[in-house]
């Protein structure tokens, strides 16, 4: 009999054992692929959020229309600016119109227009180069025609530190959620074999290789990860969808279930995890 | 001048062999040979040191002091990676039979041949010759649990002779059965004599000595205390 033949007769021989420990795989997997579907979407929500960033540099007073251009290609040479728009004075009284909604009103007793003609600034990729707001609002600060600057300094320290706090919880937790699993799953298999000492045992005696009795084990404790994993990923995305139906998305941001790599990285983990428990259970059998 | 007649190697050879549990010996200085195709009763009260010394053999247990060769392999010496073939030329039957309770008479007998990397054809016909040779064919697909004992030691000697081979070490195969179920198996194993095997049987069942008579070596405590030849009483 093939050596898979053999390793799905004894995981059928053995269907109560294999099914607690695929489950107790599955439950591990839930809670891993849990946490990553919330650190994957609070992730792209609070990505979402940043995403709006920008610097705007306020000209200075006496700075004419014909000058922009060159102020804008000035700015475009900086490094990481993806964009500039000149946002005129009563094209900015405009937007602060529409920002005031009913109060609009309290605008129409101004005499004269008081605010600056100004460029809007936006970086490539604001959430992988938060770094380099501050040097390039410094840089744009230096250009002459240039008053003021302002990027919200002190929102983005906040942000970048939320961010930085965020990354490592969901490093520290997802580390010890895996160290979790792995243990879980060791254990499991362990009580899986402790089942079979006896035929393990019988198996020496008539003269069986180590590769014989092993190569079944390491495959069922793969196969009972690959199964455990798929069953756990099943059960997740059910949950997903049925939350997803409910509320499709935070914001501006669309809820989504784990990436494929994820998943795959999953996939593996379960499979390694199935393996190394095995190995762990098996060393207390050499002999 | 010629030089002397050379007499058989034994198959199995213990010299001034030592057995200690911690501070306790088990076996002390035992030497013995065994020759090929010898029906040998090892004998002795229970403490005696008779289930130790068949371990001894198939490496249940490592050698304290001294050396045992048995069929050519010095067990003082053997790597692990090759203790598979020194068990594949030994059958061992146990008292407590010792078989995968959660795997049919026939599993438990085929998978001896597929350990030993027997074709799958040739598995199905030998498993079943060898419980038809046990008078177990019937009983094929039964799992062990829901057997008598004395089927289930038809069932573990089948197993046994699974490898065809040349050594069947016995280690009280009749002590949870009754008389006639006893009889039958060491029927079996006079069989598998007959057809050429070496028997060693660990037994204080000296009634089926003296039914069966032969060679016998007798331990006391540890020591070989005499090995004598009994003979078989007349029926």
């Amino acid at each position: 009999m093939s050596l898979l033949g053999r390793s799905l007769r004894d995981l059928w021989a053995h269907r109560f054992l294999s099914a607690v420990t695929t489950f107790a795989v599955a439950m591990s997997v839930l809670i891993v692929g849990a946490f990553s579907l919330f650190v994957v979407n609070a992730a792209g929500i609070i990505q979402d959020w940043g995403s709006g960033a920008r610097i705007v540099a306020y000209l200075s007073p006496g700075v004419e229309s014909d000058k922009v251009p060159l102020l804008r290609g000035e700015i475009g040479r900086i490094e990481g600016v993806a964009e500039v728009r000149y946002i005129s004075r009563d094209a900015a009284m405009e937007r602060l119109r529409k920002g005031m909604a009913e109060e609009a009103f309290l605008l129409d007793h101004l005499r004269e227009n008081p605010l600056p003609d100004a460029l809007e600034v936006s970086l490539f990729r604001p959430m992988k180069n938060w770094r380099r707001f501050a040097p390039a609002a410094q840089a744009i600060r230096e250009i002459d025609g240039v008053a003021e600057v302002e990027f919200g300094e002190e929102w983005l320290g906040r942000f970048l530190h939320l961010m930085d706090l965020f990354r490592l919880s969901a490093a520290g937790m997802g580390g010890i959620f895996f160290l979790a699993a792995v243990f879980f799953m060791a254990n499991t298999v362990r009580l899986l074999l402790y089942a079979r000492r006896e035929e393990i045992e019988i198996l020496y005696l008539v003269g069986a290789t180590h590769s014989f009795i092993r190569l079944p084990l390491y495959l069922q404790g793969m196969l009972h990860g690959i199964i455990g994993a798929g069953a756990g990923l099943g059960a997740l995305y059910g949950a997903f969808y049925l939350i997803s139906i409910r509320a499709p998305g935070v914001g501006t941001f669309p809820i989504r279930f784990l990436s494929e790599e994820i998943m795959g990285g999953i996939l593996t983990g379960s499979v390694l995890v199935g393996w190394f428990g095995t190995y762990l259970s098996l060393k207390r059998f050499h002999r | 001048m010629t030089p002397p007649e050379k007499g058989p190697e034994p198959i199995i050879r213990l010299f001034h062999v030592h057995k200690r549990y911690g501070a306790k010996a088990a076996l002390i200085d035992i030497s013995i040979d065994v020759f090929e195709n010898e029906f040998i009763f090892i004998s002795g009260p229970s403490g005696a040191g008779k289930s130790t010394l068949l371990k001894l053999l198939y490496l249940g247990e490592p050698v304290s002091e001294g050396h045992i060769v048995v069929d050519g392999l010095n067990l003082s010496r053997i790597s692990r990676r090759r203790i598979p073939m020194l068990r594949r030329r030994i059958g061992i039957v146990f008292q407590d039979y010792k078989l995968i309770p959660t795997k049919s008479v026939y599993e438990n007998v085929a998978l001896v041949l597929e350990a030993l990397g027997t074709r799958p054809r040739l598995i199905r016909k030998t498993a079943r010759s060898l419980l038809r040779r046990v008078g177990m064919e019937e009983k094929a697909k039964a799992l062990p649990p829901s057997l008598s004992g004395g089927e289930q030691q038809r069932a573990a000697v089948a197993r046994a002779l699974a490898g065809n081979p040349k050594i069947i070490l016995a280690d009280e195969p009749t002590g949870s059965l009754d008389a006639e179920a006893a009889s039958d198996i060491f029927d079996l194993l006079r069989e598998c004599h007959e057809r050429g095997a070496t028997l060693l049987v660990a037994t204080h069942d000296t009634a089926l000595i003296r039914r069966t008579g032969g060679k016998v070596i007798l331990l006391d405590r540890g020591r070989l205390d005499v090995t004598t030849t009994i003979p078989k009483l007349p029926a």
